[in-house]
């Protein structure tokens, strides 16, 4: 059974960190924190809106640079030209992709609000102009979810449960009322994404929750809040779950593996995006004789 | 009155001192030169090879093209560049920006194999050994001989640097701490900043032999520390607080002997001996490249004004040292070097006469 605990740690250092601020006037989210990239997860947010001017989200000092252009690169940088700024608290921002030659090497302070870091480019492994922001609690080394720190954005587009699938050796079926489930465990997966009235393209952006309850009762419950690094892997906090144990594709998350009872069972996925949206699927299943 | 001395004791005398050269005499130290060996312009991508070998061929990456030269200067590949291009003198990578396939071609631009993970290629510093950067800069994978995935690891902040040597590979962090791990990828020896009000790792170096690691981290103050293998880890010898604020990566390198350190600081490159003694060679601009060749050390500079190449012997005889334009490259193997300038290829031989 996978029921991860909250990091409550996490959540009372978040409650701490300074208010921040967006980076920058266009609020379009392209990608969201917890995306399944590849065979990892986006530890960041993405914002598109073009190019413009990008802000501290909080005052702060310089503490690493690299411009595509102009610095040294013993590693290939798929950030692109960056910018990290330290805060308060042991924040720590990222500002990635942004224009070569925008960002200054000499400039140390940046006020609130003031003094733009660089301007949003599409430098790296990027496929349009677009600023990556990522946030890093310097204490726990975890990478924060931007949006539980930002002030809200408003958002009345409900995230998309398509589909709840369920799998067993030699059983894969997208589940429908009254479908009878092999009396073995199955795995439960539900192909969900979060779509935004302003992204006119259809990106798989992953919600803040995802949970499953099997006859009332909550088996799992995946957050996308923040992602920590522990025995050389990159697990979502609380967890042991990296990438591939959450993703089985892209939109694709692997809830539970469950043991379904005699009878009748109940399965609900609820989904939910940082604005509180929630979309609810759900499931009456029989179990099939021994 | 005065004795002159016996036979016996100028016998002892002279025995004494062919002892002393026997046991403490140094060979005269040969000098190292660089001399041009050829020069050419890049044919077109594409063009048909013109060297039958691959022996001792250098690939390189020059603007918009890639690909290999042997030693004649006669082209055997050369590929439009996609994206970015991780080359070595076992081959070179022509990569796509999204990073997500690319292919090991040999230095005769024939395909080896392709690997599917998304990542940016990246050879160390012998080109023994590929790795994959992910893109977002949070985790490293080797990959072996066939292309597959021999270990991988992710890193608890993003990487700020690396350096390779023998089998190991040094990762500087934005966190402040220097990972060194082994050719299984396992962590072998971890360095945080101390002292400094600002953590961040921003230069790192392994001798060709791994024997020694180096590294610049902190800002408020800058510190140097140098660490020797000491059984399965490592243990600081040297730790030195540098007088400079640089927030950027700080190019860092070994000679090849792995006795001397060699870093940037604004306006020069530091060159650290065993003993402890640290020369200041001038040097304008920010280091794009750093590399020890055989006997030497050469360093390109650059910016959208131009920059600078300079190649040293160490500690401080300089061979050649040229102002080069916007956009020049240098890479080197076995001795020699290539230096990119507009579409241009010169070869320099470092040699010993």
């Amino acid at each position: 059974m996978r029921v991860p605990g909250i990091a409550i740690g996490l959540l009372l250092t978040a409650a701490m960190l300074p208010a921040l601020d967006w980076p920058v006037q266009k609020r379009i989210v392209t990608g969201t924190f917890g995306e399944l990239r590849g065979d990892r997860f986006h530890c960041g947010i993405d914002l598109g809106g073009g190019e413009q001017d990008v802000f501290p989200v909080h005052e702060g000092e310089l503490i690493f640079s690299a411009d595509q252009e102009e610095s040294r690169c013993s590693v290939p940088r798929g950030l692109g030209t960056i910018v990290v700024l330290s805060h308060q608290d042991g924040l720590l921002s990222v500002y990635g992709h942004l224009k070569a030659g925008s960002v200054s090497a000499d400039r140390r302070n940046y006020p609130a609000g003031g003094v733009r870091v660089g301007v949003s480019g599409d430098t790296g492994s990027s496929s349009g102009t677009h600023l990556h922001l990522m946030l890093i609690d310097r204490e726990s080394g975890a990478f924060l979810n931007p949006l539980g720190l930002l002030p809200p954005l408003a958002d009345r587009q409900a995230p998309v449960v398509r589909s709840i699938e369920a799998r067993a050796e030699g059983f894969s079926k997208a589940l429908e009322d009254g479908m009878v489930l092999p009396s073995v465990p199955v795995e439960i997966l539900a192909e969900t994404y979060d779509p935004r009235a302003d992204v006119p393209f259809v990106w798989p952006m992953a919600p803040y929750s995802v949970r499953l309850s099997l006859n009332g009762k909550e088996v799992s419950r995946i957050l996308f809040e923040s992602v920590v690094v522990k025995e050389g892997k990159a697990r979502l906090s609380g967890t042991n779950l990296g990438a591939k144990d959450v993703y089985a594709g892209d939109r694709l998350l692997r809830c539970a593996t469950i043991n379904p009872t005699r009878g009748e069972s109940h399965l609900i996925v609820t989904v939910t995006d940082f604005a509180g949206n929630e979309s609810v699927r759900e499931a009456f299943l029989k179990t099939a004789d021994r | 009155m005065k004795r002159k001395p016996s036979s016996r004791y100028r016998l002892f005398a002279f025995l004494g001192v062919c002892l002393y050269l026997v046991l403490f005499s140094r060979p005269l130290g040969k000098e190292a030169v660089v001399r041009p060996v050829w020069s050419r312009d890049v044919p077109a991508p594409g063009a048909s090879a013109e060297g039958t070998t691959g022996a001792d061929a250098i690939c390189f990456h020059a603007g918009d093209v890639c690909g290999s030269v042997d030693p004649n200067g006669r082209f055997l590949a050369v590929d439009a560049v996609l994206y970015g291009v991780a080359v070595s003198s076992a081959g070179y990578v022509n990569y796509s920006r999204d990073a997500n396939h690319w292919v090991l071609q040999d230095v005769r631009g024939n395909p080896r194999w392709s690997y599917a993970g998304i990542g940016y290629p990246l050879f160390s510093t012998d080109g023994g050994s590929l790795f994959s950067v992910k893109t977002d800069l949070t985790g490293l994978r080797e990959l072996d001989k066939n292309g597959e995935i021999a270990w991988e690891r992710d890193f608890p902040s993003f990487i700020t640097c690396l350096a390779t040597g023998g089998d190991a590979v040094a990762v500087g962090l934005l966190d402040g701490s220097l990972e060194v791990l082994s050719g299984r990828g396992e962590r072998t020896a971890r360095f945080t900043t101390e002292g400094s009000r600002i953590r961040v790792v921003y230069g790192c170096a392994l001798a060709p032999d791994a024997g020694r690691a180096a590294y610049i981290a902190g800002a408020d103050p800058q510190t140097l520390v140098v660490a020797e293998r000491r059984g399965a880890g490592y243990s600081v010898s040297y730790r030195m607080v540098l007088p400079m604020d640089l927030r950027r990566e700080i190019a860092m390198e070994f000679s090849r002997s792995g006795r001397d350190l060699i870093w940037e600081e604004p306006g020069a490159l530091v060159v650290l001996e065993q003993s402890g003694r640290a020369i200041r060679i001038p040097f304008h601009g920010a280091v794009k490249v750093l590399i020890s060749q055989k006997a030497a050390v050469a360093a390109l500079s650059g910016s959208q004004e131009g920059g600078e190449v300079l190649v040293f012997r160490p500690p401080s005889t300089v061979l050649a040292r040229e102002a080069v334009p916007a956009g020049a490259t240098l890479f080197g193997n076995d001795g020699r070097l290539l230096l990119g300038i507009d579409g241009r290829l010169l070869c320099l031989e470092i040699g010993e006469m």
